[in-house]
Parts: structure tokens; C-alpha cells; sequence
């Protein structure tokens, strides 16, 4: 094992070349990340909002949840794109795309990836199996780039990088995973309704209990997911800003400027500040298996080394 | 493999070289250099290129089962997101709007 391997595996150093690795992805998986994540995000943001106020939305519920399936499996795509993409920037090689690999990549994202929500809520219940788990869907958005459709040799590969090395990815999980943000997110707001109910209203007043949460969003997500954490913050402050700034600057009453305090005590506003967050944390995460994925394959093929001497060979030639 | 089955048996290859590893495949024996590593398996030369070769063959571009494990993924997704928009249907609006459950009075400090 040489020096090089050994600072990989110090905890930290995986999450910080992830975030490199992010600064240096190229703009065509970017595009392709963006434009299968966003229009997921937005659908399941409208279909909440629906569902939680819609006077008739029992009546779509089935066909939107159906749209909403199809459009989390476009945004798994998306994401299997992303990563390969990083993979050839990390291995400094161009794959050909065609038609058929991307919908191979699709139709063996689609056939894993759905049950990650079944899987991954359980496994974070039960604590200790969530690392390895996680790892694993991880890790089959990154070898289940199309270039294959066996689901068999993807499954071992992705279980192989998932039991490796857990200590690093349990950092790196720690610091940019959106699932420990949610579970932080939603122990608070779970916590502030129980008490509410318990109270049985009207003896505490509203400024209050958003004071209350906010003391417990700090304490879950804080300590869950410190970098979601700072993320929501910054996110939350943008959004309740905004509107504030239209109306006093252009005089544009908006729905957020006259619900005032209410705006940001219901639902709607909390999966919003999740819904962004994910599209910020999650490249993070695909970035540090793609990192993974690279030096797994590079134990068999060298390829590591490959790349070394070509960056080696191009510094000399550039050097005057 | 234990050491024992190794001890005294030479590289198919190169009598003259000790052998290190056993092809889980042919079953003979081979020196360092003439076991290769693939798939987290130790493999001689030949077994590896017939590996590759019949893989590339049979290897079907699109497996029968996977249009179906799709679907079946597809169906899980629509089950699963279907649920959670009963569950958000049958949660009082009070739960959505948060505050609004604690309406000010005059002894709460409201009007």
C-alpha cells in the first residue's frame, strides 16, 4: 500500500477530494445532472403542495404519483450520467455516448434504484447497516453507467466498493449525505407537531414554537448533517429574504411577503429548503464514489498510474 | 487455498518457478507471473482470455429479465409515492401550516 493510498483512507480526505473533483466536472454533466434532477425536485414540491391543499387532488393522486415515478427514475439517469462523466474526467478518457447505452443506463438505474427508498429509510432506523447500504445504491449509480447490462456484475461490484473502506464513507456521509439532513429535518418538525398537540394550542404562542423548532432543527440536523445544516441556513435566509427585498425595493407584494411569519412554518416551505439542498449536496456524494469507483477499477487496470504519468509527461512538456 | 496444496508444486508454464496461485478454473497451478487478478479472482492467461471471449459472446445487450425488473421498480415507485400522497391527504391542514394551530388570543399575546 503505498503513501498515497494511505492518505485516502484518512476520513476526510474523500469528502475533500469529492469537492475538487465537483469544482472540476465538465458542463455537459452539469446539463445532463441539472435537467433530470430539476424537473424531479420541482414535480415532487408541486405533488406535495397539492396533495397537502388541493380541495380535489384525491382525484390525481394516482396519475401524479405515477409521473412522479417515472421522473425519479429520469433523475437517477441523470445522476448515472453525471458520475460516469466524472469517472472519464478522473481517467482522462472520452467514452462514445449513443442512444442505446443511455437508455441501457436508464433501464438499469430504474431496475435498482427505486427500491433505494424502500431500503435506505429502514436501514437508517436500524443505524448500523446504513453505511454499507448506502454505499451500495451509491455505488451502483456509478458502475451502472450503461456500458453493461448485467445486473448481476453490477450488483457485486457495487456491493464489493460498499463494504470497503467504510470508515471514510461513513464520513463523507456524515458531512454531505441530503438523507441525514432529511432525518434531521424531519425529527424537528415531527418533535415541534407532537409538542404542539400535546400543548393543544393556544397557550404557546406561534413566535414561539418556530423558536422551539428552530432550537431543534439546530440540535438534529446540526448534529446529523453539519454541512446540510449550514446549507438549509444560507438557503432559508435566501428565500425568506427575497420576497422582503422585492416588496421593499420594487413594491411587489408577493404570496411569501403577505404570509409573513406563516411562510415559513408550514410544510411546503421545509421540503423547498430540502429539495435545494439535495440538488447542492448530492453531486457531492456521486463526486466521492466516482472518486471510489475510479480506484477500485484502478487495482485491476492500472489505470491510476496511467493517469499519473500522462500529468507527469504534460508538466514536463509544459515546463519552459 | 492452503498453503499445504501449494507446497512442492511448480508453474505449469515454468517448471523451474514455484507456484503461488491454483486457476479455480482449469485447476492447475502457476508462478506470480502467470496469475492475473480479475474480478477478485486469481485466473491464468488462458482462462481469462476464454473469460472475456465467452462474456463478450453470450453476454446479451439487453437481458430478458431487466425490461421487467424496470417496470417492477416502476410499480414499486408509483406504490410508494402513491402512499405518501394519501398520507399527505389525510394529514389535517393544521399539520401543513404549522402555526396556525396556536391562534393568538388575548391571553396569548393576540389581539
Amino acid at each position: 500500500m503505498t503513501a498515497e493510498w494511505r492518505k485516502n483512507e484518512q476520513p476526510g480526505a474523500l469528502a475533500e477530494e469529492a469537492l475538487l473533483l465537483v469544482r472540476r466536472a465538465p458542463a455537459a454533466a452539469w446539463a445532463g445532472y441539472l435537467a433530470c434532477s430539476v424537473p424531479f425536485v420541482l414535480a415532487l414540491l408541486y405533488f406535495w403542495t397539492d396533495m397537502s391543499r388541493g380541495a380535489q387532488a384525491y382525484e390525481r393522486c394516482a396519475p401524479a404519483a405515477l409521473g412522479l415515478a417515472a421522473l425519479f427514475i429520469a433523475m437517477k439517469t441523470g445522476q448515472a450520467y453525471f458520475t460516469a462523466l466524472l469517472l472519464d474526467t478522473l481517467a482522462q478518457r472520452t467514452r462514445p455516448w449513443s442512444l442505446r447505452r443511455v437508455l441501457r443506463m436508464a433501464a438499469v438505474q430504474g431496475a435498482m434504484q427505486p427500491w433505494s427508498l424502500f431500503v435506505l429509510p429502514v436501514a437508517l432506523l436500524l443505524l448500523y447497516p446504513f453505511v454499507p447500504v448506502h454505499g451500495f445504491f451509491q455505488a451502483w449509480t456509478a458502475f451502472g453507467d450503461g456500458e453493461t447490462a448485467n445486473l448481476k456484475q453490477i450488483r457485486g461490484r457495487a456491493w464489493s466498493l460498499a463494504m470497503q473502506d467504510l470508515r471514510p464513507q461513513a464520513f463523507t456521509l456524515w458531512l454531505a449525505s441530503p438523507w441525514l439532513l432529511g432525518a434531521g429535518m424531519a425529527a424537528a418538525f415531527g418533535t415541534v407537531r407532537m409538542m404542539e398537540l400535546i400543548a393543544s394550542g393556544g397557550a404557546v404562542h406561534n413566535a414561539e414554537w418556530f423558536g422551539i423548532g428552530a432550537v431543534l432543527f439546530t440540535l438534529f440536523a446540526g448534529l446529523l448533517s453539519p454541512l446540510g445544516f449550514a446549507l438549509t441556513v444560507n438557503i432559508g435566509i435566501l428565500f425568506a429574504t427575497i420576497p422582503a427585498l422585492l416588496r421593499i425595493f420594487l413594491g411587489w407584494e408577493t404570496l411569501f411577503s403577505i404570509s409573513g411569519f406563516y411562510a415559513l412554518t408550514n410544510t411546503t416551505f421545509l421540503a423547498a429548503l430540502f429539495g435545494v439542498a439535495y440538488l447542492c449536496m448530492d453531486p457531492v456524494m456521486k463526486a466521492a464514489y466516482a472518486l471510489r469507483a475510479f480506484r477500485a477499477e484502478s487495482r485491476h487496470n492500472g489505470r491510476d498510474i496511467l493517469v499519473a504519468i500522462r500529468d507527469m509527461r504534460d508538466a514536463r512538456e509544459a515546463a519552459p | 487455498m492452503p498453503m499445504n496444496a501449494l507446497r512442492d508444486r511448480r508453474c505449469f508454464h515454468h517448471p523451474h518457478r514455484e507456484a503461488v496461485a491454483r486457476c479455480p478454473e482449469c485447476r492447475r497451478f502457476y508462478c506470480r507471473e502467470c496469475a492475473v487478478e480479475h474480478d477478485s479472482r486469481l485466473l491464468c492467461a488462458d482462462c481469462l482470455a476464454r473469460t472475456r471471449a465467452d462474456g463478450t459472446a453470450r453476454r446479451p445487450s439487453w437481458p430478458w429479465h431487466l425490461p421487467l425488473r424496470l417496470l417492477t421498480g416502476l410499480v414499486g415507485l408509483w406504490f410508494l409515492f402513491y402512499v405518501m400522497g394519501r398520507a399527505l391527504l389525510l394529514m389535517p391542514t393544521a399539520f401543513h401550516e404549522g402555526g396556525r394551530t396556536a391562534a393568538p388570543t388575548a391571553e396569548t399575546g393576540g389581539p
